[in-house]
């Protein structure tokens, strides 16, 4: 009867609570039958070299370092308005884009999708998707392939940035014990028998909620909307409260950041991109704890 | 595991219609390995000119002058700090066996990857001969700095010309590859080498304000000054046989070359006792040189701290050169170089 609940209460989780104009993730068939629809902007963020080689007719290339730099002493930042503008203007994208995020693919790139993702709709794009699978997903079902270099004319696109979508340091700090904290990185991480050489401490935030971001895919793709809803419910996290989703520099995050707010519809999430490079700094006033799970 | 000529290949690449043995010898006749690899030429292209150079004349005798196949620069990046003895002993023990080694054949580049540290990534696509696979050879030999900057693979911000889907033989053409014909002694003495106003000429950038900017520095401040995104590799502390650390960085300092230039500069290893310890070579001229030497990052943005903020640099000097953070122990040339 319990399990019977817990199914209920995640698929009643899936369901969006605000209107989108395309799924969180897409598949190679949607975005097929999607190619000729003028408000779709398939945007391959792999490097020139690969997209050059092959993608997918009528994708733009833009190179995901373009859409988070390293700075202030952190490696994966949000550029400067000026200049994140201008790359999200030539790719063709304005605030009423359907932006197709494409990676290579959804195992090791995954995560670096769902920041660029994150990345365009805390900019203003509202209505964006990832291709789940990525480029090795569209190879692998046949879909034609274009050669060289593609664009779309560049739009005037402003950065409109969402406060309510990121958390920085001092919202860390100011909510640490009373929001929800969502440590995305691998069990080992969590528990501090590993680190990044760029992270001080071991260990997690005290109270975190462990929850990888390895788990959202499986073989390439990603699980299904239940499975995932389901693992969401079973940590007994509440979409009624404030929740920080972090990791170690702010990408991996992302990933369960987009899975929340996109395809659950979770609205007070925020992804904190300083993540653990930041506030596992000696300095900073939170003593990870280690050798211990919530 | 595929073939290393394909069936494809034989077709599609004209190099591939001469038989094996025209470019690698050995016997072809043989029915054992031993006496079919009988004066096999693993590289023929380390001899441009007597390889590739029977179809491509001019290319290959100009390559043999070039910087990529003399590595000249390795040597006059250094030799003013030896002296006359000390750079004999260079030139023979350090030039010829280690520098010289890194030159790079033609097939480095369009059949194989080239070698660094002894490794490489083997051929480019089966044994076709390839004209642009940046990503497999210019980045191997330049992989330590330039391609990861322009990349933004060292977690910089990428370079807006990659952005933009270019790479190196964009603006680095074929003739400066392969060389004019004329001996050089470093790539800052190279006549054809790419300029920023040769696709972005001043008088037409920007706005009244930009335009205004520019010729205001023109004269004194090198493009890279301002236009550099973010931090590159500074190395220090190199020992032979022990190799050097590096750090990231934005420095700017007197352009050691046009010393009225404010620029870019790079932080370069070379310590008293580089050559010391394995080579027995000591460097009486140390101070002959500075450390620090003028770089262009190949991590360009258009906009930047210091062109938002005029402040940057005429307030709060941010990335300036001070003579109490250059490393003890290193030039006294460095000095110099302080604005």
């Amino acid at each position: 009867m319990k399990k019977l609940v817990l199914i209920v209460l995640a698929l009643a989780m899936v369901a969006p609570v605000f209107a989108r104009d395309v799924d969180a993730f897409v598949s190679a068939d949607w975005v097929e039958a999607n190619l000729s629809n003028p408000r779709v902007v398939i945007l391959d963020v792999r490097a020139p070299a690969a997209y050059r080689e092959g993608h997918i007719p009528g994708a733009v290339n833009m190179v995901g370092g373009s859409f988070y730099v390293a700075k202030d002493g952190l490696n994966n930042e949000v550029p400067a308005a000026d200049e994140l503008s201008e790359a999200i203007a030539e790719c063709g994208i304005d605030a009423n884009s359907i932006v197709v995020v494409v990676e290579a693919d959804s195992a090791a790139r995954f995560a670096w999708a769902t920041r660029v993702a994150w990345t365009l709709v805390y900019a203003g794009v509202p209505n964006v998707a990832v291709l789940d699978g990525g480029h090795a997903e569209w190879v692998k079902a046949g879909k034609g392939l274009a050669t060289g270099f593609e664009s779309k004319d560049e739009t005037e696109f402003k950065a409109a940035f969402n406060a309510s979508l990121i958390a920085d340091k001092a919202f860390v700090l100011k909510n640490v014990k009373k929001a929800q904290i969502l440590d995305t990185r691998a069990y080992d991480t969590y528990f501090g028998l590993a680190k990044q050489g760029f992270v001080d401490q071991f260990g997690h935030v005290p109270g975190a909620y462990s929850l990888p971001a390895a788990w959202i895919t499986k073989d390439g793709k990603v699980r299904p909307a239940a499975e995932l809803a389901k693992m969401v419910a079973d940590l007994k996290l509440s979409a009624k409260k404030d929740m920080i989703v972090h990791c170690d520099s702010g990408v991996l995050c992302t990933a369960w950041w987009w899975v929340l707010t996109q395809q659950m519809g979770w609205t007070r999430v925020r992804s904190y991109d300083g993540s653990a490079q930041e506030i596992g700094k000696a300095d900073s006033g939170v003593k990870f704890v280690t050798h211990v799970w919530r | 595991m595929g073939y290393v000529v394909t069936q494809q290949a034989l077709t599609s690449d004209p190099h591939l219609a001469m038989s094996c043995q025209d470019c690698h010898a050995g016997n072809p006749a043989a029915s054992d390995k031993a006496n079919a690899h009988e004066g096999m030429l693993a590289r023929p292209s380390d001899d441009p000119v007597a390889s590739c150079g029977s179809c491509h004349a001019e290319i290959a005798k100009n390559y043999t002058l070039s910087l990529h196949y003399t590595a000249a620069g390795m040597r006059k990046g250094v030799a003013p700090r030896f002296n006359a003895a000390e750079l004999k002993a260079f030139d023979s023990k350090v030039f010829e066996q280690s520098c010289r080694s890194c030159h790079a054949s033609c097939g480095d580049c369009h059949v194989k990857s080239p070698k660094v540290a002894g490794v490489n990534t083997g051929l480019l696509d089966g044994h076709q001969f390839l004209t642009k696979v940046e990503d497999k050879t210019c980045a191997l030999c330049h992989g330590g700095r330039v391609w990861p900057e322009f990349t933004g693979e060292y977690g910089g911000t990428p370079d807006i010309h990659y952005r933009k889907g270019m790479t190196c033989t964009d603006c680095h053409t074929g003739s400066q590859f392969h060389g004019t014909g004329m001996a050089f002694g470093d790539r800052k003495e190279v006549t054809n080498k790419p300029s920023c106003t040769d696709c972005h000429p001043m008088e037409y950038l920007g706005n009244a304000k930009t335009k205004e900017t520019h010729a205001t520095h023109a004269d004194s401040v090198s493009c890279s000054a301002c236009h550099t995104a973010s931090a590159y590799r500074q190395c220090s502390n190199c020992h032979e046989g022990k190799g050097a650390s590096s750090s990231p960085a934005i420095v700017l300092g007197k352009n050691p070359r046009i010393p009225s230039q404010l620029t870019t500069l790079r932080l370069i290893p070379t310590v008293r006792t580089t050559f010391k310890d394995h080579a027995g070579i000591t460097m009486s001229n140390f101070d002959a040189l500075p450390n620090y030497w003028d770089t262009v990052p190949h991590n360009i943005a258009k906009r930047t701290d210091r062109t938002r903020d005029c402040g940057t640099c005429h307030a709060d000097r941010t990335y300036y050169l001070e003579a109490g953070r250059i490393p003890a122990g290193l030039s006294t040339k460095n000095l110099t170089l302080v604005p």
